[in-house]
């Protein structure tokens, strides 16, 4: 597993890992059922607090990516990957709502939108 | 939670100086950031866990131990580190280890020699001639040597440059693995805690500012800038450290009033160098209002 | 090993690899020169008093944050610094006792040319009694030193080390005094009584003052170490 932090991000430390790990679920580089770092492994790994692993944990087990299974640690969800899928749609789905009701409250017209999208996209 | 350090309501008073109704703790298997500027008490707190101050009211345990009746059992388990070397700078880590071996049930020979290799540090030389990293090196060797469970560590990184700072990190993050350890590390210098530290603890003039996880103080703060008009009455008098300038200001305004901020200010992440900032400007405004009353 | 004797082996490990190796070759200097006659003897055993003064200064030098973070009590670190400088003055004296019987019992002063062997001769031929008196000096000069030095080390734990000093050049001062104007008196044949105490007349009597020098020397240092350790113990380190 990858995982990189950015310091100067505006990402919470938190956020990016989770990220990162749900990319890496989802395109299936991590395989199903395979064994995770402990929290404290990982938090020595990235010179984290163990808070903060914590969290990552705890909010990816809640979201169906990872299971926890007492006294053994975290393991990669089997394949439910339509579900998350699903999820991940979602999320893009609000985020284009807010996106364009933003674009429309600064008086974009539809085209302009799509192409800053576009402009987006190829950044 | 079990803590490994509970102090409560600590008061602690010197001629110029008081520590006033301190109380914080800190439970097992974390690392606490214990911040201030110099002088805010950080030390004195030290050395009354230490039981090297007589405090004057309160309670300090460690491991659930008395810190004045139980000082000797506390320190069994307990690794120091200070800003300088405590040892006598003319022998040799190995001399040392003879030295200090007696004191501990639990001296394990090989992990100090392991240690000793590991952190790159000559057993035959005179410790007087290492650096100060190297010297910080060895207080940790020999922390971890005696199995101590709970590390204090008080200014580590003053006058360390880079390299040996990140070190220690490596070295604290390795430490922390084991969940029934806890670190608490005293320093002025914030960006060694900011990423590793799960609690933070501000001292500030002899009292506990802010206490609790890293994630509460970088949510309960933020950073507000803007220009000084677009700001209510209402709203100034609840920032902290409030700073104007010719085009605008900025200040540290606590989360609770996020409600109360327009649009035309702009609100920031607040790190806990920039907090600490603000702390102290905020008690140059008292100091200076109070003066203006006289 | 109780707290105090690892302390007493801390502190040794600490001066043992400055000083060893310097004291070593001073007492087999001191011996051979005591071989050559007393005198000779005499001036190694002055300068290895002067010696042993600063290493108990070494022990003193700000250890508190050692004292902070060592698991031992205060008060065991108090009692292992009395009784290092109880035993080193203990031993300094046994020394000198050692240099004063091979200075008496060597003849190798005749191989040293003339003039300097008739100095040393001189105290080789002195009789029995005469003799004695050097050894009662020794063991005088052994407790005096050792006396002070516990008392100076009291004062610096209970006051500070500034205070301690100025007490000790007060206490110096006051005892030579006292000590010139009681010499005065018996030289004058004034004090009979007090001279036939202080300088019994028999070899036996010597040594029995000898011995009563030594413990009082050993009461007063433990009077001071129990001072020390009720009044400092408990003090800010």
């Amino acid at each position: 597993m990858k995982i990189v932090i950015k310091n100067k991000s505006e990402l919470p430390i938190y956020e990016q890992i989770e990220q990162q790990i749900k990319a890496q679920i989802l395109e299936g580089k991590v395989a199903e059922d395979e064994q995770l770092p402990s929290i404290r492994q990982l938090a020595r790994d990235l010179k984290i607090s163990v808070i903060t692993t914590t969290r990552v944990y705890n909010d990816l087990a809640e979201e169906g990516f990872i299971i926890s299974v007492t006294g053994k640690g975290y393991f990669v969800a089997p394949s439910n990957n339509e579900l998350l899928r699903e999820r991940m749609l979602c999320e893009m789905e609000e985020g284009f709502e807010k996106a364009v009701l933003n674009g429309r409250n600064a008086g974009l017209s539809d085209d302009e939108i799509i192409a800053a999208l576009k402009k987006f996209m190829e950044e | 939670m079990e803590n490994i350090l509970e102090i409560k309501e600590l008061n602690k008073a010197y001629d110029s100086f008081a520590l006033k109704d301190v109380s914080f703790s800190l439970p097992k298997g974390y690392i606490m950031g214990f911040v201030g500027e110099n002088g805010s008490g950080k030390t004195t707190t030290i050395r009354s866990i230490l039981n090297m101050a007589n405090i004057d009211s309160g309670k300090i345990s460690v491991f659930g131990l008395d810190s004045v009746t139980d000082t000797i059992a506390i320190k069994e388990r307990l690794g120091v580190v200070f800003d300088s070397l405590y040892l006598a700078d003319h022998l040799t880590a190995k001399q040392i280890e003879k030295q200090l071996k007696p004191f501990y049930k639990d001296w394990d020979s090989k992990e100090f020699s392991g240690r000793l290799k590991s952190f790159g540090l000559p057993d035959n030389k005179r410790v007087g001639e290492f650096s100060k990293g190297m010297k910080m090196k060895l207080m940790i060797a020999i922390a971890l040597s005696h199995k101590a469970d709970f590390m204090i560590l008080d200014e580590p990184t003053s006058g360390l440059d880079p390299v040996a700072r990140d070190e220690l990190l490596d070295i604290l993050a390795e430490y922390i693995e084991n969940e029934n350890r806890s670190v608490l590390f005293s320093t002025h210098i914030t960006s060694d805690v900011e990423r590793i530290a799960d609690y933070v603890t501000i001292l500030h003039n002899g009292r506990v500012w802010f206490t609790g996880t890293k994630d509460e103080l970088n949510e309960k703060y933020v950073i507000l800038r803007g220009a000084e008009e677009d700001i209510s009455s209402a709203l100034r008098e609840k920032c902290i450290g409030f700073h104007g300038y010719r085009n605008g200001f900025d200040a540290l305004l606590s989360t609770e009033y996020l409600s109360e901020v327009t649009d035309k200010l702009e609100t920031e992440k607040a790190n806990i160098d920039e907090i600490l900032v603000y702390v102290a400007k905020e008690d140059r405004h008292e100091r200076n209002d109070e003066n203006d009353k006289v | 090993m109780n707290e105090m004797m690892k302390m007493i082996r801390f502190d040794l490990i600490t001066v043992s690899r400055l000083t060893v190796p310097y004291v070593a070759i001073f007492v087999a200097v001191s011996i051979i020169a005591s071989l050559f006659g007393l005198t000779f003897g005499i001036l190694c055993v002055v300068n290895f008093v002067m010696i042993i003064a600063p290493i108990q200064g070494i022990n003193n030098s700000s250890c508190k944050r050692l004292y902070g973070m060592l698991p031992v009590r205060r008060s065991a670190v108090i009692k292992a610094l009395f009784t290092e400088i109880f035993v080193t003055m203990f031993i300094g004296e046994l020394l000198s006792f050692l240099c004063l019987f091979i200075g008496r019992s060597s003849s190798l002063y005749k191989m040293l040319p003339e003039n300097l062997s008739r100095i040393a001769s001189n105290y080789s031929e002195l009789p029995e009694s005469k003799y004695m008196k050097m050894y009662l000096f020794a063991a005088a000069a052994f407790a005096f030193l050792t006396i002070v030095l516990c008392f100076a080390q009291m004062r610096s734990e209970i006051i500070n080390m500034e205070a301690a000093i100025r007490e000790f050049l007060i206490i110096v001062t006051v005892f030579a005094a006292v000590t010139t104007f009681i010499s005065v008196m018996i030289y004058n044949e004034k004090l009979r009584a007090l001279k036939d105490i202080l300088l019994p007349p028999t070899t036996a009597g010597k040594w029995l003052s000898i011995a009563i020098l030594n413990a009082v020397t050993l009461a007063a240092a433990y009077i001071f170490c129990t001072v020390t350790v009720k009044k400092a113990s408990n003090k800010e380190l």
